[in-house]
């Protein structure tokens, strides 16, 4: 309990260490002051009847406008929904690839050559051959944005279990942990690693995501950002760039929040 | 102390242990032809200066790294990690497991072997032989350094092994909690009745826990000198240490590493 009341209590040493964890809470919405400042600039010295560069609140028009026509949030949910499936799919991957490639000791420098390569594939270069392999779907859109994030979370949990201390697989070994347990004893002290990976991937993910949509015009934010472009409503690519924006602060708020949350029975950071 | 002991008075018989080891490419000779036994309920002392090998002996004797020569325990020979034998480290940070609690590190070497109630009993045992019952729930990095060595050792003894193997325990600790920890380990001890192989640099711990001790030197290391210590079952910091019997040993000791120390800086 006075634990709990002392979390919550800002400027305590807990919570200190919590924000060099990842967990920022609140803080970046102060941060976000410069940029509410410019967007007012805009609106009050903008010109009313510029294309290239409409006043703010024509992007809040064009916002109410897509959000009547009903394409809003299911463009957001369709986003979301491929986001949130392909960031999860990556985590189980990369988690037990890196823990896999982590484990052998010949895995560590022979395999980097073919990890660099795979992990360096600009994710746009890949669309179109998985569309031909899979065709235009939501499906090639998971295999597209886990094949694009999979790589800092699996080379971050190798890299994790690589540097296990020696210590801990001594007495792994010397209380003969196998099987689960093992592994169990592994993912816990590798898990600050793990989920630097997710919190680096995250971002990929979202970004991968609107590129797919983008290219491929499926349902989502990005094809509503296409298909707006396509019509020059410039309102609309203004309004739906800051929507962007937006969910890029949601996702690595939540991600920092969950990384936080895991973390905090693993007390300070120690290095 | 008969001279004649019978099987399995012994728990280790080791004869001619070699053991080498590759560090960046290199392959050296850390350990060369060390024979000695371990005796049933004894508590070794190994004393050597820092970087001798005390370490790769302990790992050697856990079935943790290969050797040459031959290592029977209870009568077998040892290829693999060792069943009944725990290791307790220097290093208790990275040996406890810090999102486990105080009780969920204890439970780490039998959870899941045996059944729950008996677990849990074997637990609470442990963490009150270290006196730790109000810590139960604690994480690791909410204790000081002497209380997670303490919960490093509760951790060993949940286990019930047949050997306990220290290394340097309480090396990183200050002196206070050293000697605190040095009269609780003689305690739990008297409790626990298990074997005991005790590795540290500092001749005066060496002699306050032993019953016998040993001296590792050289390079690469080999025993040079032996000596039983006849302290008595109750020690005491204060007298224990000004007893005649204790200083006299430590006068040995010193002299001995000395010894050993002139000898091979003459061959280096």
């Amino acid at each position: 309990m006075t634990q709990q009341t002392s979390n919550t209590q800002a400027g305590s040493t807990r919570n200190s260490y919590r924000k060099s964890h990842g967990g920022k809470g609140v803080a970046p919405l102060f941060g976000l002051l410069p940029l509410a400042v410019l967007l007012l600039i805009w609106q009050i010295f903008g010109n009313p009847h510029s294309v290239f560069f409409p006043q703010p609140n024509r992007w809040l028009t064009a916002i109410n406008s897509l959000q009547q026509q009903g394409t809003l949030w299911t463009s957001i949910l369709a986003t979301a929904s491929t986001f949130v499936q392909s960031i999860i799919v990556a985590t189980l991957i990369g988690t037990t690839l890196g823990l896999a490639l982590g484990s052998i000791n010949w895995g560590g420098k022979a395999l980097d050559p073919l990890l660099d390569f795979l992990r360096n594939l600009p994710a746009a270069a890949l669309v179109p051959a998985a569309a031909i392999v899979l065709g235009t779907n939501t499906k090639m859109a998971l295999v597209i944005v886990v094949f694009s994030s999979v790589w800092p979370i699996l080379l971050s949990t190798r890299s994790a279990i690589m540097n296990l201390s020696p210590v801990l697989s001594s007495s792994i070994t010397n209380l003969r942990l196998s099987g689960p347990r093992r592994t169990s004893v592994m993912i816990g002290s590798a898990l600050p690693g793990i989920l630097l990976g997710v919190r680096v991937a995250a971002p990929l993910a979202l970004i991968v995501t609107l590129l797919a949509e983008f290219i491929t015009n499926l349902s989502g934010v990005g094809a509503l950002i296409l298909s707006a472009q396509q019509n020059f409503n410039s309102a609309e690519v203004y309004a739906l760039l800051l929507l962007a924006g937006v969910l890029a602060l949601v996702v690595n708020s939540i991600v920092s929040a969950i990384e936080a949350s895991v973390l905090r029975r693993h007390g300070p950071v120690t290095t | 102390m008969s001279e004649v002991r019978n099987q399995d008075e012994v728990i280790y018989q080791v004869h001619d242990l070699s053991v080498n080891l590759r560090r960046r490419g290199q392959e050296r000779v850390i350990l060369k032809s060390l024979s000695f036994d371990v005796r049933k309920e004894e508590c070794l002392s190994i004393v050597g200066p820092s970087g001798t090998g005390k370490t790769t002996l302990l790992r050697a004797l856990a079935g943790l790294i290969p050797y040459a020569g031959s290592v029977r325990y209870l009568g077998e020979t040892l290829d693999g990690p060792a069943s009944d034998v725990v290791l307790v480290f220097q290093d208790y940070v990275n040996a406890l497991l810090r999102w486990r609690t105080v009780q969920k590190n204890v439970a780490l070497g039998i959870e899941g072997r045996i059944p729950r109630d008996q677990c849990q009993e074997r637990i609470d045992e442990a963490i009150e032989t270290v006196g730790l019952q109000n810590y139960r729930d604690s994480y690791p990095w909410e204790l000081s350094g002497g209380m997670q060595q303490r919960v490093q050792i509760a951790r060993a003894l949940a286990m019930k092994p047949k050997v306990l193997l220290f290394d340097e325990p309480f090396g990183s600790l200050d002196a206070m909690t050293r000697e605190g920890l040095q009269d609780e380990l003689l305690r739990v001890r008297s409790v626990f009745q298990a074997t005991c192989v005790f590795i540290t640099h500092d001749i005066d711990e060496a002699v306050y826990l032993g019953d016998r001790l040993m001296l590792l030197s050289g390079s690469p290391a080999s025993l040079s000198f032996e000596v039983d210590i006849h302290l008595g079952e109750t020690r005491n910091q204060i007298s224990t240490k000004e007893s005649g019997e204790f200083l006299s040993l430590r006068h040995q000791v010193h002299e001995q590493m000395r010894k050993a120390h002139g000898a091979s800086q003459s061959t280096n």
